[in-house]
This record gives structure tokens, C-alpha cells and sequence, in this order.
């Protein structure tokens, strides 16, 4: 079955159609790129798909169960916003961690699973020395922070951009 | 790279495939030394056009290949003599999107070979080098602040310092201070400070001083937050009309409004009690809680609020683990506005408080006007600046943050 089907969803903003009837499937494991230039409905689409956003005609289902009128917070769905949108007062691992926090899990899932996490986004820097200057760095915060709670769906705003090309292979893979 | 010239504005480097490169000053670097020599991609700029040839480090070379990663574009640039750099430009900034674009236009047409100039801007680099400002900024900086300088020290630290000579003097026998000295002996006397530690009215008067700017601050928090917060999240075209609003009531006489307080708690019986001093105290300071938050909170990233509701924070969770602590700076801020000057009012609970509703504002204005004991009033003067600096000191300490993900 498919994870995530999106059946002939239309989003009008005034006279823009900003989506125009798209429907489409992806299975689970798939890995569905968008293309196109800026201003298409990429982003419009996969605010529809987080809940931030309700199509104005069509429906939205996430393995079988419709997704209209479900808030974004109750979403197993995850995005890794275009800006990253990191929390400015928070450290690294409090910001990888804050889904878990979020989702009641106990410390020590917490920090086993901010380990996991970590090795997997950037197994050459880990714990203290880890740091989140760089824009690569910050990328892979953002990833890090999308992946740890283990959404059924993680949503890329243009995320490749500051991604180095063996880390995006790495986590493509996993 | 060798460095070949060094002087006091440039540095002519003889680098290694490159040739001659003109970067900005540094400091200890000598002509004759070597050293390695950095070109950060993103001071590279590419254009099509020959535009920039007046600039000082230009090169000629053919697009390689070309990364379009979304906000940027990433050039490898191969000069003739077979040297490939790297440029890392904005897909947005306005300019040199024409360059950028035109490249990525003509590449994707099939021509995978583009001719181009090269330019290093590296005099943005050095701008953002504090150490290089040199000695004729700091001049410029040190001329800069002498007024507000010496307007402090002559009206502030100087009567500061005259007052606490005066809190060791005697009054006056018709009020103002015994002289400094007489017949050669110092004129001073600990009595003062006997004085205020002996009788513990004034501990309570400073007390319930601290209390009643406690209380006020705390209820203008409260009721500042909403406002400011919803000024912040209200349409960018309304926001300078509703801050407008808020300070609105300051183009009328502070004492007018604090006389209009009267007529309006007089016949509710409220008038001369605790609750009337609160309710002028936090009427008259709710301003200066509200625009600090809301300079603070209009700059919050709504990205944030989104990105912790879509990795599951609920509307309440959002405000206390978001909202809130990145509004602390500008509560510090308020909280400072509010509490001292109320600490220090005296005119409001005079007018709308009772007998025993006076402060310490009202203990020193009458030291120095009633009772002409200036000594006294210096004293309850310096003591509340003392208190004031001390919990100053302990909530900056108290507040102070690491800056995390700077």
C-alpha cells in the first residue's frame, strides 16, 4: 500500500492556483523528489502534506487514513524546513532531541537514540565537539532533528542544497 | 604564496598559479614572508561580462561545471593557465543573479564551456576582521563617545560621589550640610547609617518598596505579554499604528493622568489604599513592558513556532519551549524598565496611597525637603542604588544564557 496518496488535491490562493490537480502515490521506502522552478507549488504541496496547509479540493492519505483536519503536531510526518528553522537558545543535541522530548520519551531512549542519531548524520563528529557554525553543519542538525523520531514521512524543503554530497548518499541510503 | 609588499593598507601577494593578488592589510605580516593563502568560495564572484575589471584580483577562465544546491550555485572555474577555483554565488542576490543565471542558461543550452571573469572581492573579508580596525577608527570611536561620557561622569558619577561625601556629613543647621571640615578636622560622622540600621522602619519601608516594584513588574508582565504578543503577529500595516497606541497615553501630563486616577478610584472607595498605589504604578509603567517585548517578539522566525508544531509541540508546548525563552532578553528588558523607576516613584504614592503606603521614593524626597536632613536622604539615596545594583548584578548573572546556536 501506498504511504503517502495524494488524490487530485487543488490549493488556490486568491486567482493563483498554487496546486492544480495533482495526484500522486509513493510507496513506503520510495525516495520522491520534486522538481521545479521556484514559485510551482513544491513547498504549497508539502505544506499540505506536514498540516500546515488543507487542500482546497482533494484529499490527502498517509497509509490509507485520510489526513484532513489532523494538526501538524499530531502528523507522524517530519519536515526539514528550507531555513532548518533550528532553535536559537537550544544546544545540538537539545535541538536533535526535542521530537523525542516532545513524543514523552525517557532519558535514556532519549540518549540512545541521540547517539544513533548522531553517528548516523555525522559519524565523523559526535557528542560535545559537535558543533552547528557551518551551514553543512546546521543541515545536518535539521536532518538529524527530522529523522530521530522516526516519522513515517520526512518532507525536504530544498535541504540538499548545504548538504555534502558523500553526507546526502550516506542518509539516502539509510 | 610569498608576500612581496606589505604596507599599511594592502598586502601584494605573489601566490602560486594565481600571480599577483592585492588582499587586504595585516597586521604583523611581513614582505618577504611565505604563508598559505585562502580564497573563501563565496568571495569569489563569476560574471559573463568583463564589468569588473577594475577590481584588483580579476582572472580569466571557462566554466568547468556547475552545481545548482538551491540557494546557491557552486562554479568551477578553470583559468587559462589550468588553475580551477571554485565560486560559490547566491542563486538570490539581486545582481548577481544575472552573471550566475546567464551561465547556468548557457551551460544548460549545451554550451558546457563558458568564458568568464573570475573576480576575488576580498575587501569584504577584511570588513569583517575586527582586529584590523585601525588606530584611526579607534580614535574616531574614542571622540565618538567622549559627549556621552563626560555628560555622565559630570551628571552622574560626580553628584553620585557628592552624595555619598554628603551621606558621611552632618545637616546643616537650616537644612543643606555642616561644613567638610572645621578647624582642620573632617566633619563626618557614621550616624546617618546608625540611624537607618537602628530602626527597622526603614528596612520595612525598603521592603515593601522591593514588593510593591515586585508586584507592579509582575502584573505588567502579565498583562503586556498578550498585548505585544498580539501586536507582533498582527498585519505588518497595523503594527505601527497599534504601537502608536501604547504610547499614545504619554503625549498627556504623567500628573493629569495620575489626577484622573483619583477621580475615578475616589468614589470606588479605593482611593489612599495599596491597590490604588498598584494600579497607578503599573498604569503608568504598562508601556515600558510592552515595547521591549514587542521589539523582541516581532523578530521571532515563525519557522521556528512551525518547526516545533510539525516535530509534534502543541499550542501550549510551543509558547513555553519556543516563544517564551527567546522573549527572555526582552523581559530582562522590561522587567529593568519597570522595576527601578518604580522603586524610586514617589509622586503616585503620594497622590493615590494612604499613610502607610509610602516608599522609599517618598522617604528621600521628604529627608530633603521636609526634614532638611540631606545627610539622611544621601544615605536612603545610595542605599537604594546599592540594592538596585546588587539585584542587577544578580539577575544578569542569574539570566546569563551561553549563547547557543550563535
Amino acid at each position: 500500500m501506498a504511504i503517502l496518496e495524494i488524490r487530485n488535491v487543488t490549493r488556490r490562493f486568491g486567482n493563483l492556483k498554487a496546486v492544480d490537480d495533482v495526484s500522486l502515490s509513493i510507496e513506503a521506502g520510495e525516495f520522491f523528489t520534486l522538481l521545479g522552478p521556484s514559485g510551482c507549488g513544491k513547498t504549497t504541496l508539502l505544506r499540505m502534506i506536514a498540516g500546515f496547509d488543507e487542500p482546497d479540493q482533494g484529499a490527502l492519505f498517509l497509509e490509507g487514513q485520510p489526513l484532513a483536519g489532523i494538526p501538524p503536531e499530531k502528523r507522524p510526518v517530519h519536515t526539514v524546513f528550507q531555513s532548518y528553522a533550528l532553535f536559537p537558545h537550544m544546544s545540538v543535541a537539545q535541538n536533535i532531541a526535542f521530537p523525542l522530548r516532545m513524543a514523552g520519551k525517557d532519558e535514556d531512549e532519549i540518549r540512545r537514540r541521540l547517539k544513533e542519531t548522531l553517528e548516523l548524520v555525522h559519524p565523523q563528529r559526535q557528542g560535545a565537539a559537535f558543533s552547528a557554525r557551518t551551514r553543512a553543519a546546521r543541515s545536518s542538525v535539521a536532518l538529524a532533528r527530522g529523522l530521530i523520531n522516526k516519522p513515517r514521512l520526512l518532507l525536504l524543503d530544498e535541504p540538499l542544497g548545504a548538504l555534502d554530497a558523500s553526507c546526502a548518499n550516506r542518509w539516502k541510503a539509510s | 604564496m610569498r608576500c612581496a609588499e606589505a604596507t599599511h593598507g594592502h598586502l601584494r601577494l605573489a601566490v602560486a598559479g594565481l600571480g599577483e593578488i592585492i588582499a587586504p592589510a595585516l597586521a604583523g605580516v611581513k614582505a618577504g614572508e611565505r604563508g598559505m593563502f585562502a580564497l573563501r568560495p563565496e568571495q569569489v564572484r563569476v560574471s559573463a561580462h568583463h564589468e569588473a575589471q577594475e577590481l584588483h584580483n580579476h582572472y580569466h577562465g571557462k566554466v568547468r561545471d556547475y552545481l545548482y544546491l538551491g540557494d546557491v550555485t557552486v562554479y568551477k572555474v578553470e583559468l587559462d593557465n589550468g588553475v580551477v577555483l571554485e565560486a560559490l554565488l547566491a542563486n538570490s542576490a539581486p545582481g548577481r543573479a544575472n552573471s550566475s543565471r546567464s551561465a547556468i542558461h548557457s551551460a544548460s543550452a549545451g554550451a558546457t564551456i563558458r568564458e568568464c571573469i573570475c573576480v576575488t572581492d576580498l575587501s569584504t573579508d577584511a570588513a569583517t576582521r575586527p582586529h584590523e580596525s585601525g588606530r584611526d577608527s579607534r580614535v574616531t570611536q574614542w571622540l565618538v563617545s567622549l559627549p556621552p561620557t563626560l555628560f555622565l561622569l559630570v551628571f552622574f558619577l560626580a553628584p553620585a560621589l557628592i552624595m555619598l561625601v554628603a551621606s558621611f556629613q552632618y545637616p546643616g543647621e537650616f537644612g543643606g550640610l555642616a561644613p567638610l571640615f572645621i578647624d582642620g578636622q573632617a566633619n563626618l560622622s557614621l550616624e546617618t547609617y546608625r540611624f537607618f540600621f537602628s530602626d527597622l522602619i526603614y528596612a520595612e519601608i525598603f521592603l515593601r518598596s522591593f514588593l510593591v516594584a515586585a508586584a507592579t513588574t509582575l502584573i505588567c508582565l502579565i498583562l503586556a505579554y498578550p498585548l505585544a504578543l498580539t501586536i507582533a503577529h498582527s498585519p505588518k500595516r497595523h503594527r505601527d499604528l497599534l504601537v502608536l497606541l501604547v504610547i499614545l497615553p504619554f503625549a498627556s501630563n504623567f500628573l493629569i493622568r495620575i489626577y484622573a486616577w483619583i477621580i475615578l478610584l475616589g468614589p470606588a472607595n479605593l482611593l489612599y489604599t495599596p491597590f490604588a498605589v498598584i494600579a497607578g504604578m503599573v498604569y503608568v509603567h504598562l508601556p515600558f513592558m510592552i515595547l521591549p517585548l514587542y521589539t523582541n517578539l516581532e523578530k521571532h522566525d515563525p519557522a521556528l513556532l512551525e518547526a516545533a508544531q510539525d516535530l509534534g509541540a502543541g499550542a501550549l508546548t510551543r509558547f513555553w519551549r519556543v516563544t517564551f525563552p527567546l522573549s527572555l532578553p526582552g523581559i530582562w528588558s522590561g522587567t529593568a524598565l519597570v522595576f527601578i523607576p518604580v522603586l524610586g516613584m514617589f509622586a503616585i504614592p503620594e497622590l493615590l496611597g494612604g499613610t502607610g503606603d509610602i516608599l522609599i521614593g517618598n522617604l528621600i524626597k521628604e529627608q530633603f525637603l521636609d526634614n532638611r536632613d540631606w545627610p539622611l536622604g544621601s544615605t536612603l539615596s545610595l542605599l537604594l542604588t546599592v540594592a538596585v545594583l546588587v539585584l542587577a548584578g544578580f539577575s544578569a548573572w542569574a539570566g546569563h544564557t551561553r549563547r547557543r546556536l550563535a
